[in-house]
């Protein structure tokens, strides 16, 4: 019986060890796109994040540092409204955001490889460096983006107001902008802004004339591939995989020295 | 503490024995692998069971020729003319290899360099040769790939050609040479043998690229196959061109075809070095291999 006990902890043993090391190929699981959400938490006096669509107090919270490791391609990230903390900064300048929301009274400083979409909400503060697809910004909203813009909608979903109140800045190109309100008195529809020339303030442009157009540029001729929304592993295009796959000489070499180490070891303390 | 001592030493025994048949295994594989590989390879390749014999060189009984007129008539300007013009049809130098495995639709080569390889072209799988050999057993190295969108018959613009980047330098382990730009001033040139014909393609450009996402809205050398107009063409070819690590020198024009190789490199993530190649003057034609 004893006997066989020391066989099956030595097997377990073996089993452990050995386990992450079995087969050619280390797979690795696709995880889809995930949603983050980031508050200020008085009890820490820090930012913190929840792997959340919303901000759940009964759920733990990490380090923001955890979240700019643990954040990928595709991803989302919303930042919860909080007007007592200093403005909330997060630093991914490798990973392309999906969508970025800052909440209406939320103060944000993102820096990422790019956004798909921003949403600016009702009077939020926002600094965003990164390319950005489509802009979305609330009223009231005070929003700097210091790279390109491809589209740009400045939104007032008040009922009863009839023109925009946001104060943006945007230093590099915005290709499309497009300002409205619900009663529509007042909007904005300009082309082509030239980089850095695109201000608006309490919802006026003052960016000076012949630095945008006021007509829409003529259709590409061959527009882009259609952007299918994808996750996981068929983000990408279908392309040959013609990598050698690597053997797990390392690693097992470094078990095999480790084994003979201990054993020298041992014989040494008999 | 000694019943402790020597159950630990016990397995660590056990796991020495363990690690040193799991190298041993793997190391054999790979030797069988790559030697099994060079084998078929070697088999298949005319070049090397000949010594000195180069495909342009090979004549057969079969060579095609139209009739020598008598020599008791005498020939005409005409007639003389339309003998020099009618093409000179070789038996095919790869006909055992084509007929050995239908899925091989060319043989590429890279006169002095270790590329002398079958190319695949399985549409229906894509992927069906990239670990297996040339007689469909599993083997690392994998065969070279025609892209299944480009085509030899009818032939499309560009025939994008992909292989395994092996650290023993098979396959399209020495693509990566090409990074020096002395290499490529040694090795300008690439040979496709096709059932028709010998193509024959000078480099024009050597970049560093990578596998994009299906949004990214960047050029894409693996999407370009067919130029329907100057446009078209003008876009792979200027962006071959700026992408390109040093001038060639080569040009080309709307109408040329390329070739394009391609392997994985690891300076990005998905990353690929490829190598684009335009046709030039055309090889010897050949036989049918199938009747």
């Amino acid at each position: 019986m004893r006997k066989l006990k020391r066989l099956v902890s030595i097997m377990a043993i073996m089993a452990v060890v050995l386990a992450p090391f079995c087969g050619s190929k280390i797979t690795a699981l696709a995880d889809g796109p995930t949603t983050f959400t980031v508050k200020y938490v008085d009890d820490t006096s820090k930012w913190r994040y929840q792997p959340l669509a919303s901000w759940d107090d009964t759920k733990g919270h990490g380090y923001i540092s955890e979240l700019e490791h643990l954040i990928k391609d595709g991803d989302s990230l919303i930042i919860e409204t909080d007007t007592t903390a200093n403005i909330c900064k997060i630093n991914i300048p490798n990973v392309r955001l999906a969508n970025l929301t800052v909440l209406s009274g939320g103060s944000a400083n993102v820096t990422a490889k790019g956004f798909d979409e921003f949403y600016a909400l009702q009077g939020c503060t926002a600094v965003v460096n990164g390319d950005v697809k489509n802009a979305h910004v609330y009223d009231y909203s005070i929003v700097n983006m210091n790279n390109n813009v491809e589209y740009l909608e400045v939104v007032n979903a008040v009922n009863d107001e009839m023109r925009v109140h946001a104060t943006i800045g945007v230093l590099g190109t915005v290709d499309h902008f497009y300002a409205h309100a619900l009663k529509n008195i007042h909007s904005y529809h300009l082309y082509n802004f030239k980089e850095n020339t695109f201000r608006m303030n309490l919802g006026w442009v003052s960016t000076p004339e012949g630095n945008y157009s006021t007509t829409a540029p003529a259709a590409p001729a061959t527009p882009a591939a259609p952007a299918k929304p994808s996750t996981g592993s068929s983000d990408y295009d279908d392309v040959p995989k013609t990598g050698e796959v690597p053997m797990p000489y390392i690693p097992v070499a470094c078990v095999l020295v480790l084994c003979l180490a201990g054993k020298a070891a041992l014989r040494k303390t008999r | 503490m000694r019943e402790r001592r020597r159950i630990l030493s016990g397995v660590l025994s056990l796991l020495i024995l363990v690690c040193l048949v799991a190298l041993g295994y793997w190391l054999w594989q790979d030797f069988s692998q790559n030697r099994q590989n060079a084998m078929i390879v070697e088999a298949l390749d005319i070049t090397s069971s000949e010594p000195g014999t180069s495909p342009s060189q090979t004549e057969s009984p079969d060579i095609t020729q139209p009739e020598e007129p008598s020599s008791e008539v005498p020939s005409t300007e005409a007639e003389e003319a339309a003998t020099q013009e009618t093409p000179l049809l070789l038996t095919n130098p790869y006909e055992s290899a084509f007929l050995a495995n239908p899925d091989m639709k060319a043989w590429i080569q890279i006169p002095d360099t270790k590329i002398d390889y079958p190319v695949m072209w399985t549409p229906k799988d894509e992927n069906y040769y990239l670990y297996k050999d040339f007689e469909g057993k599993e083997n690392k190295n994998g065969c070279l790939i025609l892209d299944t969108d480009s085509c030899l018959d009818p032939l499309t613009t560009n025939l994008i050609i992909h292989g395994h980047n092996m650290k023993s330098g098979a396959m399209f382990g020495d693509l990566t040479d090409y990074e020096d730009e002395d290499y490529y001033q040694k090795h300008p040139r690439i040979i496709l043998y096709t059932e028709q014909c010998q193509r024959n393609y000078e480099i024009i450009a050597v970049f560093r690229s990578q596998v994009y996402k299906k949004t990214d809205t960047v050029f894409k050398f693996y999407k370009f196959f067919q130029a329907d107009t100057q446009e078209e063409f003008d876009d792979f070819y200027n962006n071959i061109k700026k992408l390109s690590l040093y001038d060639t020198g080569v040009t080309a024009s709307f109408g040329d075809r390329f070739i394009t190789l391609s392997t994985c490199v690891y300076h990005v993530t998905n990353g690929r070095f490829v190598v684009v190649a335009k046709e030039v003057e055309p090889g010897d034609s050949y036989l049918p291999v199938r009747e």
